[in-house]
């Protein structure tokens, strides 16, 4: 036994519970799918989603044993800063802790969310307009997606309010957005596991969704700088198009690509422990 | 009185020392507890060979052992104690130090025999 080996006993003993991709990413990316499903297939995938999570929960408990994570530094609890009263001193305030994968997550998913709302705002953009038909692709016109109107806030004094982004009414384009976010969320989600699983090399293949979905959430934003004056884009950009624009299609990859992810984290560990025994037999001891 | 890597080799813990008790005691600093199952998964030994390696560690002071019931089996639970876990860090620094040290280490020359 050599020293990779441990770190292999030490790296799955730690992340045992969340390398469980039956239990946690495959029923996540089901609930994804949901979303892009018409009403009937939604309540059966999102019922299909709770039985696998239940179902792969005593699978896990039978086939390789349990795994008791420690609790949560405790030296990560915030504590308020403690100032003269003359009622005595202020109670201790109390936040409830965040695991560290939350943690993780969060992070990068508020870094993600500042950069993308940052450069959404950058000329030049892209203004998505409804197709005249239904199965022709929205127009596009280079214009902000996102206009803030300083001259009436600031020059004529009307409102405080001007300086706040302000949407322009078009469905296509909020389904753009939703879109571009869709992608920054999961990719987020990616990028914050492969930071939690400690950027190994056998982890690779989050980084490399994560890449993937951040890319089109960054194509999607940028789509501006490719669109010529009269809103054609490139075809090589333009074969991208519809992934760009369509929640359904948003939703469509970042669901399946959760449940490949589950799958991946399934097969790994099931790779180190080995096929599963039947049941659980007696402890010896 | 430095001594050479060897006898630091000689000196080392004897309970962690050992491929299959250094495996079990890997899995328990990673985690609060663990079960019987996982850790017969996770090392690849075998029942009786985890079960004795168990009962060492118990009887050394390294791990607490539990048991409770599931329904109608017993779950065998075992976790890392402090003195355990002091142990296995003591042994990993001195580990390091004897890799330091054997890096360092030149063998002393030894006098060829007198050919008169």
């Amino acid at each position: 036994m050599d020293t990779r080996d441990l770190d292999r006993i030490r790296f799955v003993t730690r992340h045992f519970n969340d390398l469980q991709g039956l239990r946690l990413a495959v029923p996540l990316g089901l609930i994804t799918l949901s979303w892009a499903s018409p009403a009937p297939l939604r309540i059966f995938m999102l019922l299909g989603a709770l039985l696998l999570a239940l179902g792969a929960k005593r699978y896990y408990g039978d086939a390789f044993g349990e795994v008791e994570q420690p609790p949560v530094d405790p030296a990560t609890e915030l504590t308020s800063v403690s100032i003269f009263s003359p009622a005595g001193p202020i109670s201790r305030l109390e936040f409830r802790q965040v695991t560290p994968v939350a943690r993780h997550f969060l992070v990068t998913l508020a870094l993600a969310m500042v950069v993308f709302w940052f450069f959404q705002s950058l000329p030049p953009n892209i203004l998505i307009q409804q197709g005249a038909s239904p199965g022709q692709l929205p127009r596009i016109i280079p214009a902000p997606a996102y206009e803030t109107d300083f001259e009436r806030s600031f020059v004529h004094g009307e409102t405080w309010l001007g300086v706040l982004p302000i949407k322009r009414p078009d469905t296509a384009m909020n389904k753009a957005s939703f879109t571009r976010m869709t992608y920054a969320l999961y990719g987020s989600l990616f990028l914050g596991v492969w930071l939690w699983r400690e950027r190994r090399w056998s982890q690779s293949h989050h980084l490399v969704l994560a890449v993937l979905l951040l890319g089109l959430s960054i194509l999607g934003t940028f789509l501006g700088f490719f669109a010529s004056p009269d809103g054609k884009v490139p075809p090589d950009v333009g074969r991208f198009l519809p992934a760009l624009i369509y929640p359904g299609m948003a939703l469509l990859f970042c669901g399946y690509s959760m449940i490949l992810m589950g799958l991946l984290d399934h097969w790994q560990l099931v790779r180190t422990l080995g096929w599963p025994v039947a049941a659980r037999e007696e402890d010896l001891i | 009185m430095s001594t050479t890597p060897f006898e630091q080799l000689a000196n080392l813990d004897r309970r962690v020392h050992d491929p299959a008790r250094l495996a079990i005691l890997t899995a328990l600093t990673a985690c609060e507890r663990a079960d019987f199952l996982f850790l017969l998964r996770i090392t690849g030994l075998t029942k009786g060979n985890l079960s004795s390696h168990l009962s060492k560690l118990e009887e050394a002071g390294l791990v607490e052992i539990e048991k409770r019931f599931v329904g109608k089996k017993t779950q065998t639970l075992i976790r890392l104690s402090d003195d355990g876990r002091r142990t296995i860090e003591s042994y990993w620094q001195e580990m390091e130090e004897l890799r330091e040290s054997a890096a360092q280490w030149q063998p002393q020359a030894v006098p060829a025999p007198s050919t008169s």
